[in-house]
């Protein structure tokens, strides 16, 4: 059980205020579907506080002690999104006209060298994108100063992005336009479950873990104010 | 998210978007960069921030997080940043912004929302940033 603090309620009251007065901002003048996205971008940095769910901490767990929870979290989201995706995507989208597109890139040389920066650098940040984030809402000072330098980092990335596009490239490849569905989940869900043991028997092996759903777990019983299980994190995750 | 935005998550774009009009503000012709004469982003940079999901998106993350945050009362109850605390924040801020630029995005637009579209390159992504944190989690020692 953790201890529970007092709410801070001047700080929640300029939350909520603020949050409706953009709301009916957006909504007024772009549109429903611009509103819609910020209440869900609402609801996940709520969930995303809560669960402190994170890739940076999570991928660093299993790198120094071979904690795996973390990373078994992520799988089993990645799988569920697979799923959805699969079906989701290319079709028309019930909110307004338009059909829904996936996350398709070329598969280069400048997002061998781009994910490797990224991966370091978010160890020294503390963050990734969605945790500089939620982080720096939360309140961490050392996580404004990253996304304020995440921001103009973004910039000197575009200025550049020219000569990094002329670098090699296999071109997109995208499973679901070259594959059938079922090829397309086989594959995915195939690689996601051998991942997820393969962290698992590491972890096992070194932490002799008897704890196997400890990632489902509530250690507190206050909703509102205690932590939340990473399983309702990644469920957060799943729901966009 | 899906249904509401068009596309999966993402989160970076916002930020090279909100970094172009900073930069646009204090006089830099940003438009003229290739980057920002792709379709794209020259449409996002010529509109309303308001009109860029990603960027209410992330402004909605903020908030939630910050209710979150002072409902358990924690807000105001953060760590002391130091010199190198600092200099670990700005050097890892600014290249995972330009890293992110050069991958096609995060852990969101590029590994999740990549992965999950059945898109190769979010493998890639997922693979080559793994090895960056384990040298990055090497790198640590320097500045925590």
């Amino acid at each position: 059980m953790i201890a529970i603090k007092k709410i801070e309620t001047p700080i929640v009251l300029f939350g909520v205020t603020f949050a409706i007065l953009f709301s009916y901002i957006t909504y007024s003048t772009i549109g429903l579907r611009h509103f819609l996205v910020f209440a869900i971008g609402i609801g996940l940095g709520f969930s995303l506080y809560k669960a402190a769910f994170g890739f940076t901490g999570g991928w660093r767990n299993f790198i120094e002690k071979r904690d795996s929870s973390a990373l078994r979290a992520q799988f089993l989201m990645l799988a569920l999104a697979a799923i959805v995706f699969s079906f989701v995507i290319g079709s028309k989208s019930f909110i307004y006209d338009g059909t829904i597109l996936g996350a398709i890139a070329p598969v280069s040389l400048s997002v061998v060298i781009g994910s490797f920066i990224f991966g370091l650098a978010m160890q020294l940040g503390g963050g990734c994108g969605s945790g500089t984030l939620f982080t720096a809402g939360s309140g961490n000072t050392k996580m404004v100063i990253t996304l304020f330098f995440f921001i103009i980092g973004s910039l000197a990335g575009t200025y550049h992005f020219a000569f990094w596009s002329s670098l090699p490239s296999l071109g997109a490849i995208s499973l679901l336009d070259n594959y059938t569905l079922i090829e397309t989940l086989t594959f995915q869900l195939g690689l996601i479950s051998i991942l997820y043991l393969f962290v698992f028997i590491l972890d096992k092996k070194k932490n002799k873990i008897t704890d196997y759903n400890n990632i489902f777990r509530f250690t507190s019983s206050n909703l509102l104010q205690g932590p939340w299980p990473l399983f309702f994190g990644f469920c957060a995750f799943g729901a966009v | 998210m899906l249904h509401a935005a068009g596309h999966p998550w993402s989160v970076t774009f916002s930020f090279g978007l909100w970094g172009a009009k900073l930069a646009t503000l204090i006089g830099v012709n940003v438009s003229s960069w290739d980057y920002w004469q792709l379709s794209y982003p020259a449409v996002a940079l010529e509109n309303s921030l308001l009109a860029d999901p990603t960027t209410v998106s992330n402004l909605g993350i903020i908030l939630g997080a910050l209710i979150a945050s002072a409902l358990s009362g924690n807000f105001s109850n953060q760590i002391k940043i130091d010199k190198k605390l600092f200099f670990a924040a700005m050097i890892g801020g600014f290249f995972m912004g330009y890293g992110a630029r050069l991958a096609f995005g995060c852990n969101i637009g590029a590994l999740f929302s990549g992965i999950a579209s059945g898109s190769i390159h979010g493998w890639v992504w997922f693979l080559f940033a793994f090895i960056g944190s384990y040298f990055g989690v090497k790198c640590r020692k320097f500045f925590y």
